[in-house]
């Protein structure tokens, strides 16, 4: 037990109870703004019909597992269509981020004995000019760290696009280098049926191109298929249109297909500025694959991480016990069994 | 480049069956849920309910103390359950049973085996361990009589006397 409260990675959780308690509606708006099935921040929130949201990925996967038809909080009927995303709420979800941060530093601050008493004469005009620009000062830090955090990520997006870029003609997703030769060909080398090219690009054509030019991927949701119906030959044909692995048996196609539906069609729920690169979400896919296929190795891994990171202390510890059991017969069973233990 | 890597190891992909494509979600998240949760049973003090990882490498397998509720026939005992959570949590309930002997309409006596609908087919994603515990102290004092894992429990529940004397019998204190 008290290995558990003492625990770091325990320590680290941001949870509402960041907040002190005489702070209830802070801990209360954090708590609002969480996913009550992954308790995390929303992510991607859609709203069923009943008027709870959750996670868009969370949701689905509750709907793909359970065959459940209503919503996880209030049992009202809900489907799969039924799922609205609520721009709002993540709007409110990426303001609060940043603020909390701030907050809790702030409370923390406030924790300190002298802090608190430098607040209580406020009325004094140069105590209250000090306390006023710490808190500025800070703003700005928070917020450089908050940009910072984001940079790598829409870096990354941006190389995504440069290595492929989205045919004018079909639409498909072609290497740069490829591009001229894609066109001469008659978009012969699109993975993309004949057909939807055909009437895409006749739209296209009428429409204009999109709005959004930097956005490579199409708004496209992947359909769920009637898996059943579908030979282990169409099934792979499909995967390998999305771009994703075709090995494996049929229950194996199947499951990635699903998976793959799932984490797609979330990420289009996002706004377009919180949405992963396909390339994120296929590196997303395959982790999800190895972990399936890898089940509970987890305990072990971490055990021999611990065990490697304070082997050196272990060994400090075994020595120094070694040394007070020496007058004892049998101490080095006594030791092996101690270390074991940790 | 990493497609191409990854399937030269198709062996152990193909070799899997249908049973686990249950489990749509990566353990990293089961495992952040379960620490929030733990976190979460930390820092609320509800009366009487309690429960903690069995080791400090397994957050998979749980430990749960349940003490009868006041003005219940259970009232001042306290039982031991085990928790344990699938792959697939909290999509899929996690599986619960009474280490401590119970003598309950709705507990199994010698296996510890629970009948209570949101472990079974009512379960929700939302439910947490706190949720559960919650319910369970509550079917302590309130049995579903019309469904009984226990039948002889059952029968006599509405005379306390007699079902204090079997309860006391096959309790084992903690």
């Amino acid at each position: 037990m008290s290995v558990w409260t003492m625990n770091p990675k325990l320590q680290a959780i941001e949870d509402p109870t960041d907040f002190p308690p005489e702070a209830k509606s802070l801990q209360q708006l954090d708590a609002a703004v969480r996913c009550s099935i992954c308790s995390e921040f929303f992510d991607g929130p859609v709203s069923l019909q009943c008027g709870h949201s959750f996670c868009s990925l969370c949701i689905r996967n509750t709907m793909a597992t359970t065959s459940q038809s209503h919503c996880p909080t209030c049992r009202a009927p809900a489907k799969e269509s039924h799922l609205r995303p609520n721009s709002l709420l993540e709007d409110i979800v990426s303001a609060w981020k940043p603020a909390r941060a701030y907050i809790v530093k702030l409370a923390k601050q406030d924790d300190q004995p002298a802090r608190k008493k430098r607040r209580l004469d406020e009325s004094d005009p140069p105590s209250s000019a000090g306390p006023s620009r710490t808190p500025s000062a800070n703003s700005t830090t928070v917020e450089r760290t908050q940009l910072s955090s984001l940079l790598p990520m829409d870096a990354h997006r941006y190389k995504a696009s440069d290595s492929l870029v989205a045919c004018p003609l079909c639409k498909a997703e072609v290497p740069m280098d490829n591009i001229n030769y894609h066109i001469d060909s008659g978009c012969a080398t699109s993975l993309q049926s004949p057909k939807s090219q055909n009437s895409k690009a006749q739209w296209s054509s009428i429409m204009g191109p999109k709005s959004k030019g930097k956005e490579k991927e199409s708004d496209d949701r992947v359909p769920k298929l009637a898996y059943d119906t579908l030979t282990q030959k169409q099934l792979r044909e499909r995967l390998e249109r999305l771009g994703l692995l075709t090995t494996g048996d049929h229950s194996v196609l199947v499951a990635r297909h699903q998976q793959w539906a799932m984490l797609w069609n979330a990420n289009l729920d996002k706004s377009t500025e919180h949405r992963e690169s396909k390339e994120k979400l296929r590196r997303t896919l395959r982790k999800w694959e190895s972990e399936r296929h890898a089940p509970r190795k987890e305990k072990p891994a971490v055990d021999s991480g611990h065990l490697k990171k304070y082997s050196s202390e272990f060994k400090r510890l075994t020595e120094a016990a070694r040394v007070n059991k020496a007058p004892l017969v049998g101490t080095e069973e006594v030791v092996v069994v101690d270390s074991e233990d940790l | 480049m990493d497609q191409l890597t990854s399937s030269l190891a198709p062996a152990s992909v193909s070799r899997k069956s249908v049973a686990d494509a249950s489990s749509t979600t990566a353990l990293g998240s089961v495992t952040k849920r379960l620490t929030n949760e733990l976190m979460t049973l930390m820092m609320s003090s509800s009366p009487g309910i309690s429960a903690f990882p069995k080791s400090d490498g397994n957050l998979f397998e749980w430990i749960g103390t349940i003490e009868g509720a006041k003005e219940t026939i259970y009232s001042g005992l306290k039982f031991r359950i085990s928790i344990a959570f699938g792959p697939n949590y909290p999509y899929g309930a996690p599986s619960i049973k009474f280490d401590t002997p119970c003598y309950h309409p709705n507990v199994d006596i010698s296996s510890g085996a629970i009948c209570l609908d949101i472990l079974q087919d009512k379960w929700s994603a939302v439910y947490s361990v706190h949720t559960i515990l919650l319910s369970l102290q509550s079917l302590l004092g309130e049995p579903n009589n019309a469904s009984p894992l226990n039948p002889d429990a059952a029968a006599i529940w509405n005379s306390p006397t007699d079902f204090k004397a079997q309860l006391m019998k096959h309790y084992r204190p903690l």
